[in-house]
């Protein structure tokens, strides 16, 4: 397995700068690692590989100068919680009653991330409503701790740091 | 750091950057802080993180593992211990 899918933000950004590495090929590494621990770790509620290469090629032809310059977190993958809303996006804040909730605005991290040229690849799983120190919910089951699959990963942004730790 | 509602309303409930190094959660936190119209309790004005931190050798930490109130697994606490004290 290729180590790219671990490389700091803050290196990766570094490379960008100076061409060694393309946002489309950290994006590639971080889906296919993803790939590879998924379905076991359960980290993600809804995931948009086809959309983040997409964006992490605009973000390749800023770094190129065939578009406008980058921005301070142009083409690094990120998850967002499911409990914040993105325009378009599924936020179900793991309840059955929203599993069919599409938000109509983007929250302030949303925002604040996607004006930074940040790309939102997966929305993590949560407990129903974040509201417990585990994550495990009727709509999206369990999710496991990537270090020992036994193990419950806490909460509430257990899908969020078991993808980080995968 | 500005939330959405409903959660802004605990405010001592909050979102927050999550990353695999001190500089890349710098970074992150960087991007997202500041007031917010959708957050009135967000501080202003916006609060800048170095890139870079000194060393905190001497620096003076409480550490518990339990809060004094939890059931932690040996193993967990040993190695919390562990990482506590290769700071030190």
């Amino acid at each position: 397995m290729s180590d790219l899918a671990y490389i700091p933000a803050s290196d990766a950004l570094a490379k960008f700068r100076s061409r060694e590495l393309s946002p489309v090929e950290l994006m590639q590494a971080t889906i296919d690692r993803a790939k590879s621990v998924e379905p076991a770790i359960g980290a993600f509620a809804d995931q948009f590989f086809d959309d983040a290469l997409e964006a992490a090629q605009e973000a390749e032809a800023r770094y190129t100068g065939r578009s406008a310059d980058p921005r301070p977190l142009e083409g690094l993958p990120g998850s967002i919680k499911d409990e914040e809303a993105q325009t378009g996006r599924r936020n179900t804040n793991a309840s059955l009653i929203f599993q069919d909730h599409i938000a109509d605005h983007n929250s302030p991290i949303v925002e604040r991330v996607l004006e930074a040229g940040g790309i939102v690849h997966a929305r993590t799983r949560t407990p129903e409503f974040s509201c417990m120190p585990f994550t495990h919910s009727r709509l999206w089951g369990v999710t496991r701790n990537p270090w020992n699959l036994a193990f419950d990963v806490g909460g509430s942004s257990g899908g969020a740091a078991a993808s980080l730790a995968s | 750091m500005p939330q959405g509602t409903p959660f802004n309303l605990d405010q001592y409930c909050h979102v927050g950057p999550l990353a695999r190094t001190v500089a890349d959660c710098s970074l992150f936190e960087n991007a997202i802080a500041g007031p917010h119209p959708a957050d009135i309790v967000s501080l202003r004005p916006k609060l800048e993180l170095p890139a870079t931190f000194g060393d905190i050798k001497g620096w003076k930490i409480a550490f518990s593992p339990d809060l004094g109130a939890y059931e932690v697994d040996t193993e967990v606490a040993e190695n919390s211990r562990a990482a506590a004290e290769a700071t030190s």
